[in-house]
C-alpha cells in the first residue's frame, strides 16, 4: 500500500498543481508507516500570490486524495487511512496554514516515536531531511530495505536467508529505524514440513527464513525490529522466539492429531463438507476427479500411470480436512503430500497430490510429472463444468470462483505436457458427470475455454495466424498450440513464404468464383498439367499428419512447387464452361486440403516483408 | 463489570455494542472473559486459550492523543517500552456477526498482538455518530511479558511467597481449558446447539417486537456463543458459515436500531 500511495500522491500532487497553474522543477513523495511526505521546488512565481494557491491546492489534495479504506476519527467528519495528527507545511521557511478537518498546519515534525519522540523545527526541506535523520527515521523505503540487507549480511556469516522482495518491502514498510536481528527457532520443530515452517516464519509472522549453504532450513530466523535497545535486543529476541514457538508449537499439535488417522480415512469425511449448495460435497468432486483422469487417459492415449493418478486423484483433497490446512490454507496440497507419504503412498501419488493445485496465477510453476499434471487437469475440468451447470458463469466484471485462472491452467498444463486431446470431448464428459448435458452448456462451456487460448496465444503468436488455427480447430487444444508453432516457423522462412503466396494463387481463385453447387472433378478432362496437380494434390491430402504439422507443412510446400506450375501454363477461366468448371473443382479440393489445416484465407501477408 | 454470558469478545459487551451508538459520550473499562471455542487446545498451548481475558476500554469520543495515552497505559502496568518492540500494524478491524468494522491497529509488542486498537466506524450495519476508540488489551500475553513467562500456565496469579499457597495460572484455569476444549471440539452435541440457536433467534426477533433491545441483544450473544461452537465442532460448511453469520447480523442489526430508537426519542 505505501509504494501505491506514494506514486498516487506524486500523480494527485502534479496534476493538481499544473491545473493551478504552478510550474515545479521538482516533485518527490515519500512514505513510511507514520509519515507521508511531498517535497517539490517550484520554479516560477504565478500571477496570484503563490501562498494562497500553495494553500488551496494541498487542502485540495487531501481532500481529493483516495484511500483503499479510509476513516473518521472526530466531530470533523473529514477521512484518511489514519488520523491525521500533525500537519507540516513551509513554503520558503514561511508556515503555510493549510487546514484539514481539525488539524491546522505548522512548522514542526517529529523524530522515530521511541528513540526521538520531541519535536523539532522545519524552515526547509534540508531541515526537515537532517532533522528526521537525527531523530532516527529512514525517510526513503529504498534507504530502509538497504539498510535491512547490509545488517542481514552482517549477521549471517555461514548462512543466508530465502531472499524474498516482497517480504522486504512489507518489512521496511513498517519500520522507520530498520534494526536486524537473528533469532533461534527449537530444533525440535525442524521436523515439521519445510512449508509449514516458512509459512509461520515468513507469512504469519513476518520474519525471514534462514537456510544453510546446503539449503536446509537453519534453526534460526531473522526479524527486523524498529528499535535500539540498551540490551541489544535481547528482550524483543525472547519476546519473537516465544511468539513464534506457540506458532510452531500449534504446528506441530495439528500435525500430531492429523496423523492419528491415515489420508486415506480422511477422504469420507469429505462428505461433510459442501463445495456448492446445488453440486453436493467434495467427496462428489472427488469421484468426478477420478472419473475425469480416467477419461483423460483414454483420449489422449498418453503414457502415464493411471494407477498413481487415480490414486493421488482420490487423495487429492483429503488434506481440506485437517487442522493444519486450516491453520494454514496456503498449504493446501503441500499437506496432503507430507500426509500421503508418511502413510506409504508412492512418491509419485505424494507428488501429484501436491502439484494438482498448480499452475498457480501468474507464477509458472507446472507439476513435476505428468500424473500430478492430470489430476490437475481433471480438477481444474471438474471445477469449470460444474460450476457452469450450477449457473456459475463469470462476467465481464466478477469472476468470484476464479474460472478464467482455472481455464488457463486447463490450457497451460495441456501445451506444457503435451497433452493432446478433444477438450470438447472431455468437457462433455464433465457434464455427464453431473447429469448436466446439452449442447448449449457445452458450447458456452468450450467457447470459453477457447477464449481463454486465444487470450494466453496472443502474447506468443500473431493475431491472424491464430485466427487461421482456431478457425480450424478440431478442439484438441495442444494441437492448435503446436500447429501455431510449426506454422508460424514456416512462415518465418522463406519456403514457408512461397508456399504461402501458392496457397493464396489457389484460394484467390476459389473464393472470388464462390459456386454454389459441389463440383464434380472429371479425369478424363484434364491435361498433363492438371492431371500433375491433382496427383500432388492427393498425394499432399494422404501425407496430413494429425500431430506432426511439420511434415503436413512440408508436403504443402512440394504441393504449393506444383500448384505455380499450373498457374503459369493453364489459364482456369477457360472459354468452355466445362473445362473451366473442372479445373474450379480440381482448385476446390486443394482449398479444401489447405482448410483441413488452417484457415489461410485470413493470414494477413502485408506485415511481412 | 464484565458482562455476564459467553461473549468471543469485550466488544460484544452492550457497554460496547450499544453504548458506542448514537451522540452521548461514553468512557469505560471492565475486564470481559472472553470464550473462543476454536482456540480450545486441550491446555496444552502456550499461548492460545478457549477462553482469556480481555481489559476492555471504551472513549467515545476518541481523545487526540489516544494513542499517547495507550503507551503510558503500558508503561503504567510495567512494560517498559525502552526495551521492547512496540509496533501499530494497520488493521483492517472487522466483525461480520456484528455487522460492525473500524480502522485502526493491531499492537505488536515483539511480534506479539497484545491489543486491538480500533476507531469504531460502524456497528450492527450503522454509521457511528461519534467515532469512539477501543481497546482490546489480551490480559495473559501482556502478564507474559511482565512476568517473563513462556508459557500462560506459568503465570503467577496471586504472587504469594509461601509455595503451599502459590497459584499459577495453570493451577487455576488448565483443567477448565481441558474440559472445554474436549467439550467444545468434541463433545457438544450439534443437534441441540442448532436447536438452541433457531429457538433463541425466534425469541430474540419476538422480543424486538416489543421493542426491548438489551433483553433481545443478550439472545443474540447466546446465539453468537452456539454459532461459534458449531464451528469448532467443524459442524458447518463454508456457505452455511455464511447463512449463519447473516442471522447473527440480522439480530445484531435489530437490536442496536431499537436500541437507537428508543434513546434519540
Amino acid at each position: 500500500m505505501q509504494s501505491r500511495a506514494r506514486t498516487s500522491l506524486a500523480e494527485t500532487a502534479k496534476k493538481e498543481f499544473k491545473s493551478a497553474g504552478i510550474d515545479f522543477e521538482s516533485l518527490n513523495t515519500f512514505v513510511s508507516a507514520r509519515r507521508l511526505t511531498l517535497i517539490m521546488q517550484i520554479s516560477a512565481e504565478p500571477k496570484e500570490k503563490l501562498d494562497d494557491i500553495v494553500k488551496r491546492t494541498l487542502e485540495r489534495i487531501l481532500k481529493e486524495f483516495s484511500w483503499p479504506k479510509s476513516m473518521r476519527w472526530d466531530d470533523s467528519s473529514v477521512k484518511w487511512v489514519r488520523p491525521i495528527r500533525n500537519l507540516l507545511c513551509v513554503l520558503d521557511g514561511k508556515t503555510i496554514p493549510i487546514k484539514y478537518g481539525n488539524v491546522v498546519a505548522n512548522n514542526i515534525s517529529f523524530g522515530h516515536r521511541f528513540l526521538a519522540p520531541k519535536s523539532f523545527f522545519v524552515s526547509s526541506s534540508k531541515d526537515y531531511f537532517s532533522g528526521l535523520k537525527k531523530g532516527k527515521v529512514m525517510l526513503e523505503l529504498e534507504e530502509r530495505k538497504l539498510a535491512i540487507n547490509d545488517q542481514i549480511a552482517k549477521k549471517l556469516i555461514s548462512l543466508q536467508i530465502i531472499s524474498d522482495e516482497r517480504l522486504l518491502e512489507e518489512v521496511a514498510g513498517l519500520v522507520e529505524y530498520p534494526v536486524v536481528l537473528l533469532g533461534e527457532i527449537d530444533k525440535e520443530f525442524l521436523t515439521l514440513p519445510r512449508e509449514v515452517i516458512i509459512s509461520a516464519v515468513k507469512n504469519h509472522q513476518k520474519y525471514f527464513v534462514v537456510e544453510g549453504k546446503n539449503g536446509k532450513l537453519a534453526p534460526h530466523f531473522v526479524m527486523v525490529s524498529n528499535i535500539t535497545t540498551k540490551d541489544g535486543g535481547e528482550e524483543i529476541l525472547k519476546g519473537n522466539q516465544r511468539v513464534l514457538r506457540a506458532r510452531l508449537a500449534d504446528a506441530q499439535f495439528f500435525f500430531d492429531e492429523d496423523r492419528s488417522t491415515s489420508l486415506e480415512s480422511k477422504v469420507e469425511s469429505l462428505k461433510k463438507i459442501i463445495f456448492h449448495e446445488r453440486l453436493g460435497t467434495l467427496f462428489d468432486k472427488v469421484s468426478q476427479i477420478e472419473q475425469l483422469v480416467e477419461k483423460v487417459e483414454e483420449l489422449s492415449q498418453d503414457n502415464f500411470s493411471l494407477n498413481y493418478a487415480k490414486r493421488a486423484a482420490h487423495l487429492s483433497k483429503a488434506d481440506l480436512t485437517t487442522n493444519l490446512v486450516k491453520e494454514f490454507p496456503e498449504l493446501q496440497g503441500t499437506i496432503g503430500s507430507y500426509y500421503a507419504e508418511l502413510d506409504g503412498e508412492n512418491k509419485i501419488v505424494a507428488e501429484a497430490i501436491a502439484d494438482h493445485y498448480l499452475p498457480k496465477g501468474k507464477n509458472e510453476k507446472f507439476p513435476v510429472r505428468i500424473e500430478g499434471a492430470v489430476v490437475a487437469i481433471a480438477d481444474k475440468v471438474s471445477t469449470l463444468t460444474s460450476l457452469f451447470a450450477a449457473g456459475e458463469i463469470p462476467t465481464s466484471s466478477k469472476d468470484p470462483y476464479s474460472l478464467r485462472r482455472q481455464a488457463l491452467g486447463i490450457i497451460k498444463l495441456l501445451c506444457h505436457f503435451k497433452i493432446s486431446l478433444s477438450a470438447p470431448k472431455l468437457v462433455e464428459y464433465g457434464l455427464a458427470l453431473l447429469n448436466a448435458t446439452g449442447p448449449e452448456i457445452l458450447k458456452s462451456i468450450t467457447d470459453f475455454l477457447f477464449n481463454r487460448f486465444k487470450f494466453f496465444l496472443k502474447d506468443q503468436f500473431r493475431p491472424d495466424q491464430i485466427e487461421a488455427v482456431l478457425v480450424a480447430s478440431s478442439g484438441d487444444i495442444y494441437s492448435d498450440f503446436n500447429k501455431l508453432v510449426c506454422l508460424s516457423n514456416f512462415l518465418d522462412s522463406k519456403e514457408g513464404q512461397q508456399t504461402f503466396l501458392g496457397i493464396k494463387r489457389v484460394l484467390n481463385i476459389a473464393t472470388s468464383k464462390n459456386l454454389k453447387n459441389p463440383l464434380q472433378i472429371n479425369e478424363k478432362l484434364f491435361n498433363e498439367h492438371e492431371q500433375n496437380l491433382y496427383s500432388a494434390i492427393l498425394k499432399a491430402k494422404s501425407e496430413i499428419h494429425q500431430t506432426n504439422h511439420d511434415a503436413t507443412l512440408k508436403s504443402f510446400a512440394k504441393l504449393a512447387k506444383t500448384i505455380d506450375v499450373f498457374f503459369d501454363e493453364v489459364l482456369v477461366m477457360d472459354e468452355n464452361p466445362i473445362i473451366r468448371a473442372n479445373r474450379l473443382a480440381l482448385l476446390e479440393t486443394a482449398t479444401k486440403l489447405f482448410a483441413s489445416f488452417a484457415d489461410f484465407s485470413v493470414i494477413d501477408n502485408t506485415q511481412r516483408c | 463489570m464484565p458482562y455476564d454470558l459467553e461473549m468471543g469478545a469485550g466488544t460484544f459487551h452492550p457497554a460496547t455494542v450499544l453504548y458506542c451508538l448514537g451522540r452521548k459520550p461514553w468512557r469505560c473499562a471492565f475486564v470481559q472473559p472472553s470464550r473462543r471455542p476454536t482456540d480450545s487446545r486441550f491446555g496444552e498451548h502456550p499461548n492460545r486459550l478457549h477462553k482469556f481475558h480481555q481489559l476492555q476500554v471504551i472513549l467515545k469520543p476518541a481523545p487526540e492523543n489516544f494513542q499517547d495515552l495507550y503507551l503510558k497505559s503500558l508503561e503504567e502496568i510495567g512494560l517498559d517500552l525502552s526495551v521492547h518492540d512496540i509496533r501499530f500494524v494497520e488493521d483492517d478491524w472487522e466483525s461480520p456477526t456484528l455487522g460492525a468494522s473500524g480502522l485502526g491497529w493491531e499492537v505488536w509488542c515483539d511480534g506479539m498482538e497484545i491489543t486491538q486498537f480500533t476507531y469504531m466506524q460502524k456497528i450492527g450495519g450503522i454509521d457511528c455518530e461519534v467515532v469512539a476508540g477501543e481497546l482490546a488489551y489480551g490480559l495473559e500475553r501482556i502478564l507474559m511479558y511482565i512476568q517473563n513467562k513462556d508459557n500462560v500456565y506459568d503465570l503467577d496469579y496471586n504472587e504469594y511467597t509461601d509455595p503451599k499457597l502459590r497459584l499459577s495460572y495453570g493451577d487455576i484455569f488448565q483443567r477448565a481449558e481441558a474440559e472445554f476444549s474436549e467439550y467444545s471440539l468434541k463433545q457438544a452435541n450439534v443437534e441441540i446447539l442448532i436447536s438452541q440457536f433457531g429457538e433463541l433467534e425466534q425469541e430474540c426477533h419476538h422480543i424486538l417486537k416489543s421493542r426491548l433491545a438489551l433483553p433481545a441483544y443478550d439472545l443474540c450473544i447466546k446465539c453468537s456463543h452456539l454459532f461459534n461452537l458449531l464451528d469448532a465442532r467443524g459442524a458447518i460448511s463454508t456457505t452455511e458459515r455464511a447463512a449463519y453469520i447473516a442471522r447473527v447480523r440480522g439480530m445484531a442489526k435489530g437490536c442496536c436500531e431499537t436500541w437507537l430508537a428508543k434513546q434519540n426519542k
